[in-house]
């Protein structure tokens, strides 16, 4: 490897880095599993590699590796044909051009959650925490916490959308529905 | 039409039913704008299934799961781990006996740990990068190292060690490692050769 291919892929490195939490989120929103989409993000870190010849450093970074998951989520889909319901083609399309728009926003909103985080209480944190952090299943929860799993869900659903609601809030953000 | 922020919540907890996923497709191709806010919902709900994830591993480092160890210079070869799965060339003699020694007497306190306190133990290796030891006990961190591209010989097979070993005594992240070492090699074959 020569110099100037050493310092391309170091620069290919470095904007990995600032990118993998947003291609994670593009791959999580396309395949909602949690250890499948870890599975893809590898394959497309890999990819990256194997294209990095490609890789025009006057394009966005942003946009190409968004392209390339995008290719290993499709390749995924037709492995995987257990996921009967997902995202069709144009709604992967414009949850690839979101991934690209809302990149820049994404170190600092993970920032923001974790404060915002602090700020959950009652039924929706306890749930949240039991799911999130101790990964039990919804239906584990209701048995854990006296309630049914629609309720378990629903604690859930508002735990989540009022964490999102304070992030945008703490960073400004628009667009968010109420 | 059902609320979109219930359809959203559906989707990520796997509920949506037919006619919902396709009302889904619908909206978020309608307005770049719902395109957004499923994004940065998406970015909520995974960034605290990651941090699970990386608690987990905290958790494990804490109770002394690691393989980092002295490292002497002199190379040999050794087979990796109840010599199952695969040869692979193992520069420092400590290192491997470190590998072996986790292996024969972690075994079974790992297989308690993981019960007990549905903990997953990570794995860590000490590598020389830009002259200073340098402790990874990520696998991310790890893969992100390949893409550096400058990795030596001996640091790529550092790594292979580690996805070899963690394909074995790792069980939660056994096929991950699998893969992960299949993808070194494909990156990586010539050096580790």
């Amino acid at each position: 490897m020569n110099p100037s291919d050493v310092k391309k892929m170091q620069e290919l490195a470095r904007l990995w880095v600032d990118a993998q939490p947003t291609v994670a989120a593009f791959i999580s929103a396309a395949i909602p599993n949690f250890h499948d989409a870890q599975d893809v993000l590898q394959r497309t870190a890999v990819a990256l590699v194997q294209k990095a010849e490609d890789f025009d450093p006057d394009r966005p970074f942003i946009g190409w590796v968004v392209g390339i998951a995008k290719i290993e989520v499709m390749r995924q889909r037709r492995e995987n044909q257990r996921d009967r319901l997902q995202l069709d083609e144009s709604a992967l399309d414009a949850v690839a051009g979101a991934a690209a728009r809302v990149s820049a926003e994404s170190a600092e909103m993970r920032q923001t959650l974790e404060q915002c985080f602090e700020k959950l209480s009652g039924k929706p944190r306890e749930t949240f925490k039991l799911y999130y952090f101790d990964s039990l299943k919804r239906s584990r929860i209701a048995e854990l916490l006296g309630m049914s799993t629609n309720a378990v869900f629903v604690a859930l659903h508002r735990a989540r959308t009022d964490l999102r609601r304070c992030m945008e809030r703490k960073l400004g953000l628009e667009g968010g529905l109420s | 039409m059902t609320n979109p922020q219930e359809l959203i919540s559906r989707f990520l907890y796997d509920e949506l039913d037919e006619a919902q996923q396709q009302e889904f497709n619908a909206w978020l191709a309608a307005d770049p704008s719902n395109a957004d806010l499923f994004m940065r919902e998406t970015i909520v709900h995974r960034h605290f299934m990651e941090r699970q994830l990386v608690d987990q591993e905290v958790l494990a480092e804490n109770q002394v799961l690691t393989l980092a160890c002295e490292l002497p210079d002199d190379a040999s070869t050794a087979e990796v781990a109840r010599g199952t799965i695969f040869k692979i060339g193992i520069r420092m003699a400590g290192f491997a006996a470190a590998a072996v020694l986790l292996l024969t007497t972690s075994l079974p306190f790992l297989t308690s740990m993981t019960s007990s306190q549905n903990a997953q133990p990570a794995l860590s290796i000490d590598l020389m990068l830009q002259n200073e030891w340098s402790r990874m006990t990520d696998r991310s961190n790890l893969q992100h190292r390949w893409l550096s591209g400058d990795l030596t010989h001996d640091q790529v097979v550092d790594i292979a060690d580690y996805f070899a070993l963690e394909s074995q005594v790792d069980q939660p992240h056994k096929e991950a490692g699998l893969k992960d070492l299949a993808h070194l090699q494909v990156a990586f074959g010539s050096k580790l050769n």
